[in-house]
């Protein structure tokens, strides 16, 4: 019997739950999806590096699930409660046929079970599907072009997935049954008969609100502006307050003081059902004010990450590119000597590996970065900048001509030709782009000894001359090769560059630093020559690169359903109180349209006040990150912030519309 | 002369096949213009059933209903929410305003959803509240307002359309006495001075002694017909309590 029951009330009652199912069914799809990247690999031809990216990872969205599996507990409890509240009257009437609590508890139980069986298995297929999609946003991050197309099934994902859901469940119905033993039978019986108070908003109050509001904001906007995001200073963290505290404020006071707007223009108050409008929305800004901005600070978030997740993961590709301008760097940690001369001593044949390679070594100039650059330019470089040239050596490093145009042909680049008494100034930290670019501009010439030299070009280059880890060249000056010649070298600093004979760049770095393991070593028993492949920056970078990009659309995504979610049940519950009203209009002769536009209209400004007052912040937000973003390397933000606005509107318009629909059926049938 | 309202053979059946119940069998009846008529009936006699029926909130099983010459049983739904809009007003028992609308605003929506002027809203408004003494209350919301207040900011709503036939069902029902008269002299105000047609369903022979003229119902037929000619309406009342009397072993329900 109690099955039957609850199979019918699951039934009956699907247009309440619509919401309920499409929320569990999404968390249950996203959460399945994310977790089976592990399973993805074997559709992608994977270096075993790239493999040990993937696991970390997955291991770190194994980690982060379970605080969104907490996000998501929550959320279907806070939904569940909803569904509770308007179904008191219903159990109500159970109670006075005669059944227990226990039996009621039992009906829900039977309910949510149903429900989440099979939310979760619509989840899972869905999941399964857009898990083939997310595989190829995968192959793209990790750059692979081959692809084997396999479906991919991914079994702990699933049972994490059943795990995660089942205990959330098991919540849900503990919840229920808490709940059913606390109300008592008069409470469900006349829950439907709530005293009606309206509050009225203070006119002049809410004018006075809403202009501190905006205030508040552009204050907010311009210290945060100003600051930026290097610093996490007392600044930064007043305009965030400022920030959460002024959107509070915007949408405490709106509502008051759009309703003055509208009402002072006649022609639009009392124009079809605009002034029912204002006042449906007037009535209830007292309970809504809080969530409005709780979810319009949520989808900020939302923007926030899902773009710069992104963008970073396109930043650090961009500057992978630029640090990795051959296969491999070997760095020479011994005294002196010619490189090449020595690896041959020990056996090791450069030209075996090897297509084409280029030694060089750098010199010391003696002038010191800070004499050379105008103090003003310094104090405008990056803090990150700055810390780090205070490390090594703080003097212009120089390089012979003809060593940098073999290096600039192994790139694949134009030579240079200088005259006797001119200079080029490189870098490829493009931090200091700026500080050259004015010292050449104001100060012109270098002087080393007794000579003089002046600039071939009127901006320094931005050119990366070894494959490290880190950009940490801060200024290199080339010179004809006997003025450098004539400075000291600066000690441990050889370099031979290469591009590998072999396809496999992969396995070539790695009989190459199985060669040099071999080879000569110090008398701590330290190799002397130390590699750097181009795969080792890439490993290093990608896997920072992907964790952020999955991470972001991972949270961006379940940050989007929950706010949207929780819009959506609030106003859901909203037109199942107004039903009455809209009986009576319809009483009135009110056409269906004028009703249906009415419903559109309440719900939409619901729905997109929040997510305007977002998008504002986020484009400020984003502003700031770019230039986080920029630490990875440049990238245009455009494409990822269009990104970003596809799933928003997707998800959190599919819930406008879902929300629409639920709300005028609801009003049309009762 | 042709009647604002012309009521024919209307039936109207509930259930299916073998256990059909009639709520209204076979009643015809006229309305004029400028009359003020009451439908009086115990409860399940099938009042409330034929005023939903001429309302046009439920459609009838057979026969025809024609109110200022057009016949609302053939109707299509789009076409029945003007005809409500323009040749009706309602009243109901319970006010059915809307409670997060001032009296004013509650008023003014029947003429919004008619897409008027703004400038012919604020007359018809000033003017309807004038008539009907609801000017002080105005910019106040239902909550704030007495049960009298609110049923006569109702029938403003209803009569400020300037409607063919004014639907008011118990509208005296969820009022004291002294407000029920006020509610009723301002009926018979409207009636008198704008020549509105009123129907009113009622089950009060007090409420019901305010018309001019009362049918009575029982088990979905018309049982008797009372016109209150000239006579006082004290004679009138007890004439109706005759009949309601007649009516049967109902007089608890009656009154």
């Amino acid at each position: 019997m109690y099955y039957s029951l609850s199979l019918r009330n699951v039934k009956r009652s699907f247009r309440d739950y619509a919401i309920y199912f499409l929320t569990l069914t999404f968390a249950v799809c996203i959460f399945y999806s994310f977790n089976s990247l592990e399973a993805q690999k074997v559709m992608m031809d994977i270096s075993q590096s790239k493999k040990e990216i993937v696991d970390l990872v997955t291991q770190f969205i194994g980690f982060i699930s379970i605080f969104v599996a907490m996000i998501l507990g929550f959320l279907i409890i806070y939904a569940n409660h909803f569904l509770i509240k308007r179904r008191k009257k219903e159990l109500g009437i159970y109670r006075t046929l005669g059944m227990g609590k226990k039996g009621i508890s039992r009906i829900l139980f039977i309910e949510t079970f149903i429900i989440g069986t099979i939310s979760l298995g619509a989840g899972l297929l869905l999941g399964l599907f857009f898990s083939q999609g997310l595989s190829i946003l995968t192959a793209k991050m990790f750059a692979i072009d081959r692809m084997e197309y396999q479906f991919i099934f991914s079994e702990s994902a699933l049972l994490k997935t059943v795990g995660c859901f089942g205990i959330i469940f098991l919540f849900v119905m503990l919840f229920n049954y808490v709940s059913i033993s606390k109300y008592k039978l008069i409470d469900l019986l006349y829950a439907s008969r709530k005293n009606e108070s309206i509050k009225m908003t203070n006119k002049v109050l809410s004018t006075i609100l809403f202009f501190l509001s905006i205030l508040v904001l552009i204050t907010a906007y311009i210290m945060i502006l100003k600051n930026g995001l290097h610093e996490i200073s007392g600044y930064f963290y007043i305009s965030m307050l400022l920030g959460v505290a002024g959107t509070f404020l915007f949408f405490k006071s709106l509502s008051g003081f759009a309703m003055q707007v509208v009402q002072s223009s006649g022609k639009v108050y009392f124009k079809n059902l605009n002034l029912f409008i204002a006042r449906q929305i007037n009535s209830k800004v007292n309970t809504n004010f809080l969530t409005m901005a709780l979810i319009s600070l949520m989808l900020f978030l939302t923007i926030g990450i899902l773009s710069s997740g992104l963008a970073i993961n396109k930043g650090i590709s961009k500057g992978l590119e630029f640090k990795t301008p051959y296969d491999a760097t070997i760095r020479y940690l011994g005294e002196s000597g010619n490189m090449i001369e020595q690896l041959e001593n020990s056996g090791i044949k450069v030209k075996d590996f090897a297509a084409g390679y280029v030694e060089h070594k750098q010199y010391n100039t003696g002038v010191p970065y800070d004499q050379l650059l105008d103090p003003k330019d310094i104090s405008n470089l990056k803090q990150k900048t700055t810390y780090n040239m205070k490390f090594g050596l703080r003097n212009l490093k120089a390089i012979r001509l003809t060593d940098y145009n073999k290096l600039m042909a192994l790139q694949g680049k134009d030579a240079i030709v200088l005259g006797a008494n001119e200079y080029v100034l490189t870098f490829n930290n493009d931090d200091m782009a700026t500080a050259y670019n004015n010292f050449i501009k104001n100060k012109r010439i270098i002087k080393l000894g007794s000579k003089e030299f002046t600039p071939k070009y009127n901006n320094g280059i931005h050119v990366n001359t070894e494959i490290n880890y880190e950009l940490r060249d801060y200024g290199t000056i080339v010179l004809q090769d006997e003025v450098v010649e004539s400075l000291e070298p600066i000690p441990s600093s050889s370099y031979l560059s290469i591009q590998y004979k072999h396809n496999d760049k992969e396995e070539a770095a790695a009989k190459v630093n199985g060669l040099l393991e071999k080879g000569p070593k110090d008398q701590t028993g330290y190799a002397l020559f130390h590699q750097i492949s181009k795969s080792d920056v890439y490993a290093s970078g990608q896997g920072q690169a992907i964790t952020f990009s999955f991470l972001g659309i991972y949270l961006g995504l379940v940050f989007l359903i929950a706010s949207a979610a929780i819009l959506a049940l609030q106003q859901l519950s909203e037109s199942a109180d107004s039903v009455e009203r809209y009986k009576v209009l319809r009483k009135i002769g009110t056409e269906e349209k004028m009703i249906n536009k009415s419903i559109f209209i309440q719900i939409g400004i619901y729905f997109f006040t929040p997510l305007s007052l977002a998008v504002l912040h986020s484009i400020v937000g984003l502003k700031l990150a770019k230039d986080v973003v920029d630490r990875f390397g440049t990238v245009s933000m455009a494409s990822n912030i269009f990104f970003a606005a596809i799933f928003i509107c997707i998800i959190y318009g599919g819930y406008f519309l879902a929300t629409y629909i639920g709300a005028k059926s609801m009003i049309k049938s009762k | 002369m042709e009647p604002i309202l012309k009521v024919e053979n209307v039936e109207k059946y509930y259930g299916k096949k073998g256990t059909i119940s009639k709520a209204v069998d076979n009643i015809s009846f006229e309305v004029e213009k400028g009359d003020f008529i009451g439908v009086m009936g115990p409860s399940g006699s099938g009042k409330t059933t034929l005023l939903n029926c001429i309302s046009t909130i439920d459609h009838v099983s057979t026969g025809s209903i024609v109110i200022n010459g057009k016949d609302i049983t053939r109707m299509k739904a789009d076409a029945l929410d003007a005809f409500r809009r323009e040749e009706l007003g309602f009243i109901f028992q319970d006010f059915n305003l809307l409670d997060t609308l001032t009296a004013y605003e509650n008023i003014a929506v029947a003429l919004t959803i008619q897409k008027r002027k703004l400038a012919e809203i604020k007359t018809l408004v000033e003017t309807v509240a004038k008539k009907l003494e609801i000017t002080g209350v105005l910019n106040k919301f239902p909550y704030e307002m007495s049960g009298g207040q609110k049923q006569r900011v109702a029938a403003a709503r209803a009569i400020i359309t300037e409607p063919s036939l004014i639907l008011a069902d118990e509208p005296t029902g969820a009022l004291d006495s002294k407000s029920a008269r006020m509610l009723l002299e301002s009926f018979e105000k409207l009636n008198k001075e704008m020549r509105a047609t009123i129907l009113m369903v009622t089950h009060d022979a007090f409420t019901a002694s305010y018309a001019e003229r009362i049918l009575f119902i029982k088990d979905g037929k018309i049982f008797n017909e009372l016109l209150r000619g000239e006579n006082s309406r004290k004679d009138f009342f007890n004439r109706i309590m005759e009949v309601v009397t007649l009516l049967g072993g109902d007089v608890n329900h009656v009154l």
